[in-house]
């Protein structure tokens, strides 16, 4: 009975804490585009299956909506060192156990910038009918370079940070070229197609935000709320409050991808 | 050095010699400069270039020096002597003393027990056996504290290092310089005197990539695998054998290159995380980058003083070696000490008639293990036309979309890119050896470093098949069909 008395306590206990931090979440979104013209890359040349990939492909490394919307940044949180990650929102566990995919689809990847927590796993598949190899080149993790053969797939983690997104390629197809985020905490997004992103339930208060994008590395300067923020290492401070935080357009100058 | 070659004019040139010696000493002087590691500066000026400013020699690139000199010594004078297991494998030294203080109990307990003239048989039995678990444990872990002891050791390295000779009790100095520094240079960065007339280039070994061995992609390779390739050299390149060498100075020779890897690998973390630091506050003006001198600019004179003040905290920190040693320099060395984890397990080579293995072997070679993509249709290594293929080495300094900086790369000392070649594998030769498990690593694992990718999807039985293929069932060049050599006319041609 006692013990009965003490759990039904705990319960409670524990209900009220969740209750009173879920007030202390806030979300983060905002839209890229870039401002000026935007100079579309040169078509990739295929160079080898031909009959299957066909003879160009456009360039994913930079894809823009039909407002200048671009798409692909990726946004992760930036600790200084030494710092500590905050612990994240309960609704990121259930997340981390959900598989990444990265999947070959018409001598390309999708999607261009993948996003993991360290120890998720990542699933690669390739779903076009003729063999690729995903190489993956991390700084932090070990190298991979596994052959897939058409219709094949294999899963992998990635146990350690990468402070920058690591290069995946196929060397059968050096034309394919894509980025895989790796981060201890799971604050991060990548941009749509309309050059929209989310982060849910960051801890309110101030947080710093690393600003990437595959073509320029990180964005060494934006425009946000008609304020121009230079930092060498793409890095932008903002305030999060409780609810929804929407910082509004993000401009990016073309001259700067 | 110059002068050992004047002499060997002899005979009658000696005298000659002599005079020319003595003219080289007077120019260069009597001592030379000390040789010194030279810091790997492709890495920097890709940070460089990645931050659009210079790293500031005083709080950026000294601090890494003198880390490195700190951990590892000079070319002449290795010095281990910060390697220390607590800090370089805390967790498993804390491991050991607990085992010993309970083995030390445990012992206590017996020695007591046997002065008890009424012990009964079956507890010193008991406790006997309690002494023998505790004692298998501390086997263990001494085992794995040796391994990191053993991975580098001082008085290897010292016959390897320094200028070629000998010690007063004759063991060998300088074996490194004799044998492996015109291709591999001091520093390991496969860029000594011979290295821009050889092909393949000779290894960087700062990248800590090898690949010739028996461990996955991403890991390093085993002492034995670095040991196979000095003693049995690289068929097809001209990296030679040293079968003839004495074992010690084999084993002397694993370790240094061990030695300059692990020095590299520390190296390339520390120019990433100092160049991450900005020390634009810091830097003398003329250093700093327009974008730096804005920042700088924009600050009150507090908030510029509270700044260099935090900043040099923040470097004193990492310059520490209750900082460095466990967080650089212990992952890779765990990384080094322990890569027997990561050996893949040969499975016995099952048998079966040779004819049929290899018509399945060929049937996976175009087909399920999609080798012909690039070692071809009839495996001369000339399916891949790709532009863009290049090594990681390579790759280190050379993005083929973007060769804008190849020039200022080039005078840093970084080799000419040379494109990757898949394997001609009709010519019966094998660079990372010809027997069935060196064959069946490469197929497995892939080859680090190149684009060859593991071949995860084949089955042990069907990798056996691509081997017997590989090794017995093409037709090797010099015996099929040797070009005909036509005398040419060398009148008419001009």
């Amino acid at each position: 009975m006692k013990h009965a008395t003490i759990g039904m306590l705990f319960l409670l206990f524990v209900g009220f804490t969740v209750d009173q931090a879920a007030a202390q979440w806030g979300t983060v979104t905002g839209q890229f585009v870039v401002k000026g013209n935007v100079v579309l890359l040169k078509p990739l040349v295929v160079t080898k299956d031909n009959a299957f990939c066909g003879n160009q492909l456009n360039d994913p490394l930079l894809t823009v909506g039909p407002k200048n919307e671009l798409q692909d940044v990726a946004l992760w949180l930036y600790l200084d060192r030494g710092d500590k990650a905050p612990t994240p929102h309960p609704m990121y566990a259930a997340l981390a156990k959900k598989q990444v995919d990265v999947v070959n689809r018409g001598c390309l990847y999708e999607p261009q910038v993948a996003l993991a927590v360290t120890g998720q796993n990542v699933k690669f598949s390739n779903q076009d009918p003729i063999a690729h190899n995903f190489k993956v080149e991390g700084f932090a993790n070990g190298g991979l370079n596994n052959l897939v053969p058409a219709a094949g797939n294999f899963v992998h983690a990635f146990n350690d940070e990468e402070r920058y997104p690591m290069n995946a390629g196929c060397t059968i197809h050096p034309w394919m070229k894509s980025f895989i985020v790796v981060r201890e905490s799971p604050y991060m997004a990548v941009t749509d197609n309309l050059g929209n992103f989310k982060i849910e339930n960051l801890p309110v208060g101030k947080h710093k935000l690393q600003i990437w994008h595959g073509k320029s590395g990180v964005i060494k300067e934006v425009t946000l709320g008609g304020k121009t923020l230079k930092d060498r290492k793409g890095v932008i401070e903002i305030n999060v409050q409780p609810g929804q935080n929407n910082l509004g357009v993000i401009t990016v100058d073309a001259a700067k991808l | 050095m110059q002068i050992s070659q004047a002499l060997a004019f002899g005979g009658p040139y000696r005298a000659g010699g002599l005079v020319l010696a003595v003219m080289i000493g007077a120019i260069l002087g009597c001592s030379s400069e000390p040789a010194k590691f030279e810091p790997n500066r492709i890495a920097m000026y890709k940070a460089e270039l990645s931050l659009g400013t210079k790293l500031d020699p005083t709080y950026q690139v000294q601090p890494i020096e003198k880390i490195l000199t700190e951990t590892f010594g000079t070319p002449d004078k290795p010095d281990l002597s910060l390697w220390d297991p607590k800090k370089l494998v805390p967790d498993l030294a804390e491991e050991r003393a607990d085992i010993q203080t309970e083995y030390d109990e445990i012992k206590a307990e017996l020695d007591k027990a046997l002065k008890d003239p009424d012990l009964d048989p079956e507890d010193r039995a008991d406790i006997e056996a309690d002494l023998a678990d505790v004692k298998k444990d501390l086997d263990a872990v001494d085992k794995q504290i040796a391994a990191v002891e053993g991975l580098v050791q001082l008085d290897m390295l010292q016959m390897a290092a320094g200028p070629y000779g000998s010690a007063e009790d004759g063991t060998p100095r300088g074996l490194y310089r004799q044998h492996c520094v015109h291709c591999h240079g001091i520093t390991g960065n496969g860029a000594g005197p011979t290295a821009a007339f050889l092909n393949p280039y000779p290894r960087d070994f700062r990248l800590g990539k090898f690949k010739w061995k028996s461990t996955t992609t991403g890991a390093p390779p085993t002492h034995d695998d670095l040991k196979r390739v000095i003693t049995n050299g690289v068929p097809g390149t001209a990296m030679p054998s040293f079968k003839l060498l004495p074992a010690e100075e084999i084993e002397a020779l694993t370790q240094y290159v061990t030695y300059l890897s692990l020095r590299g690998e520390l190296e390339r973390n520390l120019i990433l995380d100092f160049s991450d630091i900005d020390v634009a506050v810091l830097k003398p003006a003329g250093m700093q980058s327009e974008e730096e001198k804005e920042y700088v600019e924009s600050l009150s004179a507090d908030e510029l003083k509270e700044e260099q003040t935090g900043l040099k905290e923040e470097l004193a920190e990492l310059s520490d070696p209750e900082i460095f040693l466990p967080d650089y320099l212990a992952p890779i060395v765990t990384k080094w000490a322990f890569a027997d984890k990561n050996v893949t397990d040969v499975p016995e080579k099952p048998e079966v008639v040779l004819d049929e293995s290899i018509v399945h072997g060929r049937d996976l070679f175009f087909k399920k293990g999609g080798c012909a993509t690039c070692h071809g249709q009839s495996a001369l290594g000339d399916g891949q036309t790709a532009e863009m293929f290049y090594d990681d080495w390579t790759e280190e300094y050379y993005d083929p979309k973007n060769p804008e900086h190849l020039e200022e790369f080039l005078a840093l000392g970084a080799l000419p890119p040379r494109k990757l070649q898949p394997r001609n594998l009709r010519l019966g030769n094998f660079r990372g050896g010809r027997r069935p498990v060196d064959v069946y690593w490469r197929i497995r694992n892939g080859i680090e470093g190149a684009k060859m990718p593991a071949a995860q999807q084949l089955t042990e039985e069907e990798i056996w098949h691509v081997v017997d293929f590989v090794r017995k069932g093409l037709p090797y060049d010099s015996l099929s069909q040797p070009p005909e050599h036509v005398q040419e006319n060398v009148r008419v041609r001009n």
